[in-house]
């Protein structure tokens, strides 16, 4: 194939994966979720007023439900919302562009990787339609437009990987660390990934197994590595601001909530514990199971069952869940296994290859220390890089074909594989556009509020009171997000919500909207007043009170989600 | 608890035919050492084969690897079915490696046969993996696909000529089949028992420490070139996949063969660390990793014998208990004793326990108390659902011992099991009479 013609493959595979990105994404996922819903309003917020809804002057992190959100996704997406209003699309196309850009770095890791351009590129087809990089990069994840930073970072990284200090051009050390402190003004994830990649690159800690004496270790760790450290303190420098700008507790916030010291202690069984101080338990020491825990975290993202068709319970009726799948096409953990024993087979040899598992390691440690076993989520970094294995392993699997199969059999299984790969990539989109609505139409992505807001707010001028019920913790969010509501009345009550700290329920009450319990005995008696109610409503009751209407407000799957009940 | 647990049905299955010779616990205790010595039969086979393919050294430790395993341990306790099962293999891996020509191909027919062979003949029950090979599942799961698309308010737009070219009963028939092929690359069930995120019951296979010995221990068979090695241990995978797929077990007996190949790499990984030749640092990091592995083992052993019920199937306890206190109250103060059969082969067990059951007193049937009209002189035994009523979701009454009480039943004695065996029918079990 001509370079030209080979070029203009690859971008017409770029460019079809952007539309598959971008298709319908008004439609499917069915609704925003809460997080999507406050990036969003935030944005919208800070595009109107400068200021969050808490009145926050262009913050680096959006205290939104007290979790403290980094703020890059949502300055990105201020130039769409400007254009296109706030919708599920505007706050979406971050995310999209941020997958597709993901796939020009991929690109060029598989073209170190595999040299052969047809196996590339039949590799690449494969990969850049992978479950996960279609359904995270449809949805507003801030942890996708992280994990884009961080492979374009982690490419640069990779290129000049080798560089000599008194080589080296400040830019170059620059761009590394630009890309990856982006990374980390969009995810916390990235910002405990990065030190720890560069620093396992300087220091390479398998070298210690493979070099027998300490010394020489030593000495060419500071010949050959030590400048990997400089895009690192780089890093530090320009991710400084998160910290200094606010309270560096309330940026962890997140990590209190989520860490595995404290959910897990004593970590071994309780029944074994036979003394007072745990510590003190020989025979079923918490130390033993803790470092358990903690590898067992770490080598999930290794299992193929999980990165293949496991689902937690925590990732079921989350926003992450894809029906069907875990991440990856169900064969690519046959493949994925291929590559990992290509790739212990000659991590001492190659140093790229350590650079990949340095990489995975490094993006996992942040998943590792939450209390969840495997997090999809907070480890997407590291995905580019098992994507890379899953390549070694095709590489593993031609040059065996190539080596023992005869031309005819090598065509049969490569043909073979090629079929079943073209039909996951196609059920894989079907499953992503259609069936997953019907599977995550759930508590993450509550129907309803899409549907029934623009009714409500076409009513709701015409009454003092809206009473909102809601099962959902936040779901005053959903009611600023589909009104598109002022964010300057918004900001005048951010000294009533709740404080900074205080998990839970975090709706709050202003202008005329009221969260509360439906109660129709009670309310009925109200006048001039419309509820948004989701619970169990006896229709017959409501039509027999004078003055009050009903109507019901269907969600993604045709099912009665809410209804808007009106008190004249 | 460990060497108390009651017997399993297989073990019951074997000894019942010979209750007129020796004392049913004899017997038990019997089998199992026969079990042991199966066992240690295998692992000198398999001595001698790695002793031919690579080293003492290396086949040493890889059989001790093996022993010390927890599942070894619940396999000759429990389960001398599988114990037979790894002696056969072992005995035809051994005698296929003897033939200088195509030994792979013979140790793979002949072992996934025998596999096959004893899949079918010792249990009743069939894999999933046998169930998903009908085309009838794949063609449902295409119509509940459809159905759920066909419920959606504002679908997008699919030509359904395109979805049909995935949508249809023969990628499904493959997607179904994967689906039960990839389950057998789970390290977490593999090395991660100990402390398995979902809590599945089984067995430790390999402790946590040893997935890092196994990791290095690839390495090592490649550094080393053992080609022949290599090829054996992908024999061994491939063995211990097909009993994977199609063993109807518990997670452990499912992977039982697998201890084979992984205890090689791990075993490779050892040997490095007792040569002379490596430096401090890596010295010192073996013998961190040893004590690490030591202590492991030891805690593994203390943890088995002090969960038993967290470890091993629930079932027979529940036969224990009742047969027990049955034994305590006196056979023949009652004119009927009815047993439940919610859990198994009640029958079984009443002629481990009590001898000889007589089946004109006994009755090995599901209860239900509140329909049925209680009689004198009677004993039942079941679980709490049974006397108070079940509840689909398993969830009884806090207040279950007033409701007993209050239909005139008389709790003899009372017990709790770890894990739902009776679903619908509650945790406790109670042996109780019309007061």
């Amino acid at each position: 194939m001509k370079k030209r013609w080979y070029g203009l493959f690859i971008i017409s595979i770029i460019l079809i994966g952007f539309f598959l990105r971008v298709y319908k994404l008004d439609k499917t996922p069915p609704s925003v979720n809460f997080d999507e819903a406050a990036l969003g309003y935030n944005a919208f917020s800070i595009l109107k007023t400068g200021k969050d809804e808490y009145g926050n002057f262009l913050p680096l992190s959006l205290r939104s439900f007290n979790d403290y959100k980094p703020a890059l996704y949502a300055y990105l997406s201020i130039p769409f919302i400007a254009a296109m209003g706030l919708n599920d699309v505007s706050i979406r196309m971050v995310s999209a562009i941020a997958g597709t850009v993901s796939l020009i770095f991929l690109y060029f890791f598989l073209k170190s990787f595999i040299k052969n351009k047809y196996l590339r590129i039949f590799i690449f087809i494969i990969l850049s339609l992978e479950p996960w990089r279609l359904h995270f990069s449809r949805v507003a994840f801030e942890a996708n437009l992280s994990a884009s930073f961080f492979i374009a970072g982690a490419w640069y990284f990779y290129k000049y990987r080798n560089w000599k200090i008194q080589k080296a051009k400040i830019l170059k050390f620059l761009l590394v660390s630009v890309l990856f402190a982006l990374s980390a003004y969009s995810y916390h994830s990235a910002r405990v990934a990065v030190p720890l990649f560069t620093v396992f690159w300087a220091l390479d800690p398998l070298q210690i197994i493979f070099e027998k004496k300490l010394f020489t270790y030593i000495k060419w760790v500071f010949s050959k590595r030590l400048f990997a450290l400089y895009p690192l303190l780089l890093f530090i420098l320009l991710i400084l601001p998160v910290f200094l700008t606010t309270q560096s507790t309330l940026v962890l916030t997140r990590f209190k909530q989520e860490n595995i010291f404290d959910r897990y202690f004593p970590y071994a069984p309780k029944e074994l514990i036979a003394t007072d101080n745990a510590w003190l338990n020989w025979q079923s020491n918490p130390v033993y199971y803790f470092m358990g825990l903690i590898s067992g975290h770490v080598l999930s993202y290794f299992s193929p069952i999980n990165t293949v068709q496991r689902i937690f319970h925590w990732i079921r009726g989350s926003v992450q869940y894809i029906p069907g799948f875990s991440m990856f096409g169900w064969l690519e953990s046959i493949i994925f296994i291929f590559g990992l024993v290509y790739l212990i087979k000659n991590i001492k040899k190659l140093e790229k290859y350590r650079f990949v598992l340095y990489w995975i390691i490094a993006g996992a440690a942040p998943a590792a220390v939450t209390w969840n076993w495997f997090h999809p989520l907070r480890s997407l970094n590291i995905f580019p890089a098992l994507e890379i294995v899953i390549a070694i392993g095709f590489l593993n699997l031609y040059k065996f074909a190539k080596n023992n199969l005869t031309k005819l059999t090598r065509l049969a299984l490569f043909g073979g594989l090629s079929v079943v790969f073209a039909l996951t990539i196609i059920f894989t989109v079907c499953n992503e556009y259609n069936y997953s609505i019907s599977e995550n139409n759930g508590e993450y992505q509550p129907g309803g509020f899409k549907e029934g807001m623009q009714i409500l707010k076409s009513m709701q001028d015409n009454y003092d009171q809206v009473i909102i019920d809601s099962p959902h913790a936040q779901s005053y969010i959903f009611l600023l997000f589909y009104q598109s509501f002022p964010p300057e009345i918004v900001q005048r009550y951010a000294g009533i919500r709740p404080k900074p700290g205080i998990e839970g329920n975090l709706d709050f009450n202003f202008d005329k909207f009221v969260f509360k319990k439906f109660d129709w005995p009670v309310q009925k008696n109200e006048h001039k007043t419309l509820i948004w109610t989701s619970s169990e409503v006896k229709e017959d009751e409501i039509k027999n009170t004078p003055g009050a209407k009903i109507i019901w407000v269907n969600n993604a799957v045709m099912e009665k989600a809410t209804a808007i009940i009106s008190k004249d | 608890m460990g060497f108390s647990y009651p017997p399993t049905e297989d073990q019951l299955r074997i000894i019942s035919p010979f209750y007129t010779l020796l004392s049913s616990d004899n017997l038990l205790w019997i089998l199992r050492i026969f079990s042991l010595l199966l066992v240690i039969a295998s692992l000198y086979l398999w001595w001698k084969l790695l002793n031919r393919l690579i080293n003492k050294r290396i086949a040493f430790i890889s059989v001790v690897i093996i022993l010390i395993s927890p599942t070894i341990f619940v396999l000759w306790m429990l389960h001398p079915f599988d114990c037979l099962k790894f002696f056969l293999i072992s005995i035809f891996i051994s005698l296929a490696m003897s033939i200088k020509k195509k030994w792979i191909l013979f140790s793979i027919i002949g072992s996934c046969v025998l596999i096959l062979l004893s899949s079918v003949f010792t249990s009743s029950e069939r894999s999933s993996f046998l169930h998903k090979l009908s085309l009838s599942d794949a063609q449902s799961d295409v119509n509940i696909r459809f159905g759920a698309e066909d419920k959606l308010t504002d679908p997008v737009e699919i030509l359904l000529s395109l979805k049909r070219v995935s949508y249809n009963k023969y990628f499904f028939y493959y997607k179904n089949l994967i689906n039960e092929v990839i389950p057998f690359f789970d390290l977490e069930t593999i090395f991660y028992q100990e402390i398995h995120p979902l809590e599945s019951k089984s067995v430790v296979l390999f402790i946590w420490p040893e997935i890092f010995l196994f990791l290095f221990g690839i390495y090592f068979l490649y550094r080393n070139k053992y080609k022949k090695l290599s090829q054996f241990i992908t024999l061994m995978f491939l063995i211990s996949f097909w009993n994977y797929i199609f063993c109807p077990n518990e997670p452990y007996r499912k992977f039982v063969m697998i201890l084979f190949p992984i205890s090689i790499l791990i075993a490779l990984t050892i040997n490095e660390g007792f040569k002379r030749s490596i430096g401090f640092m890596q010295k010192s990091m073996f013998i961190a990793t040893f004590i690490v592995l030591m202590y492991g083992i030891g805690t593994n052993y203390y943890d088995l014998f002090n969960r038993t019920s967290y470890w091993l199937d629930n079932r027979p306890l529940f036969y224990d208990f009742v047969f027990k206190t049955i034994s305590e109250k006196g056979v023949d103060n009652y004119s009927k004793i009815q047993v439940s059969s919610l859990v198994g082969k009640t029958e079984m067990y009443c002629n481990f326990y009590l001898k000889k059951c007589d089946t004109d007193k006994f009755v090995f049937k599901s209860f239900d108390l509140t329909k049925e009209k209680l009689e004198d002189k009677k004993l039942y035994a079941g679980f709490v659902g049974e006397f108070i009523g079940p509840d689909y979701k398993n969830n009884m009454n806090s207040n279950w011992k007033n409701m007993i009480s209050g239909n005139e039943i008389n709790i003899i004695k009372i017990d709790n099991l770890r894990d739902t065996i009776a679903y619908k029918y509650g945790n406790e079990i109670i042996v109780g009479e019309k007061r």
